[in-house]
């Protein structure tokens, strides 16, 4: 499976501060009212959102209401992780 | 009346207009003048007038089930009982412009200039933009909750009903108001109205479709049956030891298939043309996206709509996809018997193993780890064909495999008697899980399956009447006559059978349900719902 997820990186600092806290369906209201100057962020912050949408469509694909099924195996590799990049030293 | 107050209804609450004012419109005025000269236009030795004169039911009718030049021929002289309402048809069609134009002030900014760049794009960036437009219709109720288990399974439950629910889902524009994915409540009908806004901005064609047989129906009719071969599978090679997640997920999946299977419900989405002549069907709200292919003769489908539409605006034409779909099932029945085949010959390679240790071997040396990890891991492609290389991760893979969550813990592996045969019936019914799990991808939002069985018609006409019979208070006998009049479609059908399904009706409601009975049995394809409904008519 590939990770389409859409970078935060290239986001301004009003418009990541918006994502960080509400993911792609968090409450974009609750976040304004706590702090009103994220709405400063909040065109690119919905655009981010779109995008984060669209790529979980192509992720999840077919029809989205379906939950993939569970492996042990599965949860076992995630626990794992990749193997870390490895450090050469001189000999 | 009722339908009157009907119409009344979808003017003020959705289009921010009312009857009167309508009703006093220079649209309605020369729509109404066009009408009145139908006839006239419209003589009986024209193909057109032959229809006009024969009416939605009769035309319809023989249309969908002897073809067009037949239906012409039996449709010659004929003396409709339904089907040549002619009164309200300006009404119907100004109020579905009403509807369309507020849809379009529902659009949001990005799906404006969508539309604008749809004129200055070629076919190929038509339909990526159909596509962005397809997502972004989409709303997150309808977003997968994670992986299967029984709390997620409640939660998509309780989240279906929840936004799905009548009271909560919205047919009209100023009900449902602006799009977002979060919280606005247009159903699929709205979200229909807003495809049909966007495409009267872009200038593109469009048409409505309703899916007879539904892609979603398709796919859990697949699901089904890896489902059963799956289980069937397990059992057979008295496979005992399940590991926890996969089990949990066993169980949820068979209440979640039983809960889908009892989901019949009509449903309406559109089809856009682009600029090669191409057409791009667009569902949302059923989850299902794709290009038409050559089996469904959209040509020759809008054509015939497109002769019809003046004298006929009601008429639905069937298309499907010639059996298409079927391939699918095959594929995965295939698909899955190949996993099965080779989780046989995985355990037949595993049982040589007597320890832990030889376990890990024997799972490296069986050629199977690579595709395990490739179909479980959540990495990308790049960095997970890296990992692939480096033969200390294989190793640690097996290792993890093998030992399960116990890996940490050597004393309750020494100690657990059945340990051996836990991992063993753990790691071979991961290609178990795999192939139920193949499903999750692409098939109904790549083209691969489109809604296979559909009616297609005409687009605001259309919609009126779709919302005019949400808007409905009561069926009685002026209702059901009025759609039968106006409309040639399953749903309108569906209605009417009511009349023949009590042995109270009064004696119109019988006359009205035995002529919908008449058409729909005469058809080659029938909603579920349709079908049901007529297997329990006196």
């Amino acid at each position: 499976m590939i990770d389409n997820s859409t970078p935060k990186d290239s986001l301004s600092p009003k418009a990541r501060a918006l994502a960080d806290q509400l993911g792609h369906t968090g409450s974009i209201a609750e976040a304004l009212k706590k702090d009103p100057s994220l709405a400063e962020g909040l065109d690119e912050y919905q655009k981010w959102r779109d995008a984060e949408h669209q790529a979980e469509g192509q992720r999840i694909g077919s029809d989205s209401r379906q939950q993939p099924v569970k492996h042990g195996v599965a949860e076992a590799l995630k626990k794992l992780g990749l193997p870390p990049k490895r450090k050469h030293k001189k000999k | 009346m009722e339908i009157m107050n009907a119409i009344g209804k979808v003017l003020a609450l959705g289009c921010g207009t009312t009857l009167e004012k309508v009703l006093r419109s220079k649209c309605y005025a020369t729509l109404e003048k066009t009408n009145k000269t139908l006839e006239a236009r419209h003589p009986s030795s024209t193909d057109a007038g032959v229809a006009l004169r024969a009416g939605h039911m009769e035309f319809g009718r023989l249309i969908n089930t002897v073809g067009e030049r037949q239906a012409l021929v039996g449709a010659k002289d004929i003396t409709p009982d339904f089907g040549i309402g002619m009164e309200l048809r300006p009404l119907i069609q100004a109020t579905g412009e009403h509807i369309i134009r507020a849809a379009g002030k529902c659009l949001t900014l990005d799906i404006k200039n969508m539309a604008k760049q749809w004129q200055n794009s070629t076919a190929d960036q038509q339909i990526d933009i159909c596509r962005a437009l397809y997502h972004c219709l989409r709303s997150t109720s309808q977003d997968s909750k994670g992986d299967l288990t029984m709390e997620v399974l409640m939660e998509s439950m309780e989240s279906h009903m929840k936004s799905n629910a009548h009271e909560v889902r919205k047919v009209l524009p100023q009900q449902y108001g602006m799009w977002n994915p979060d919280s606005c409540v247009a159903n699929c009908q709205g979200k229909t109205q807003m495809l049909i806004a966007f495409a009267r901005l872009a200038k593109a064609r469009v048409i409505v479709v309703h899916p007879l047989k539904h892609a979603g129906k398709v796919i859990n009719a697949i699901r089904h049956h890896i489902y059963e071969k799956v289980v069937g599978d397990i059992t057979k090679r008295n496979i005992t030891h399940l590991d926890k997640p996969f089990a949990e997920s066993l169980q949820a999946g068979r209440i979640d298939l039983f809960r889908r299977a009892a989901d019949e419900y009509f449903h309406v989405c559109a089809c856009i043309q682009v600029v090669d002549g191409r057409w791009v069907l667009i569902d949302p709200h059923g989850l299902n996206f794709g290009i038409m292919g050559e089996e469904w003769n959209m040509p020759e489908i809008v054509e015939r709509l497109d002769r019809y539409s003046e004298v006929l605006p009601g008429l639905h034409l069937l298309a499907t996809d010639k059996g298409r779909h079927e391939r699918l099932m095959k594929m995965a029945d295939k698909r899955t018997d190949e996993l099965i085949a080779r989780s046989v010959k995985l355990e037949q390679h595993l049982a040589i193993a007597s320890n832990p240790i030889e376990l890990i071997d024997a799972l490296i040396s069986s050629g199977e780890i690579r595709f395990m990890i490739e179909s479980f891991s959540k990495h990308d492609q790049e960095k997970l064909d890296k990992a692939l290389t480096d033969p200390e991760y294989i190793r640690l893979v097996a290792m993890t495999f093998v030992l399960g969550e116990n890996i940490w813990d050597p004393f309750r592996i020494m100690m657990d008697t059945d340990f051996m045969k836990k991992r063993l019936h753990s790691i071979i019914t991961s290609h178990h899980c795999v192939a139920m799990n193949e499903l999750n991808h692409q098939w109904s939002e790549d083209g691969m399956l489109i809604h296979p069985e559909c009616e297609l018609t005409n687009p605001e006409y259309s919609v009126a009447i779709s919302a005019i019979n949400s808007l409905v208070d009561h069926y009685g006998p002026e209702v059901n006559r009025f759609f039968m009049d106006y409309s040639f479609d399953q749903t309108s059908m569906f209605n009417a059978l009511r009349g023949i399904m009590s042995r109270w009706s009064d004696e119109e409601s019988i006359m009205i349900g035995k002529a919908a009975e008449k058409s729909l049995k005469a058809l080659p394809v029938q909603h579920p719902l349709c079908r049901l409904r007529l297997s329990h008519v006196i």
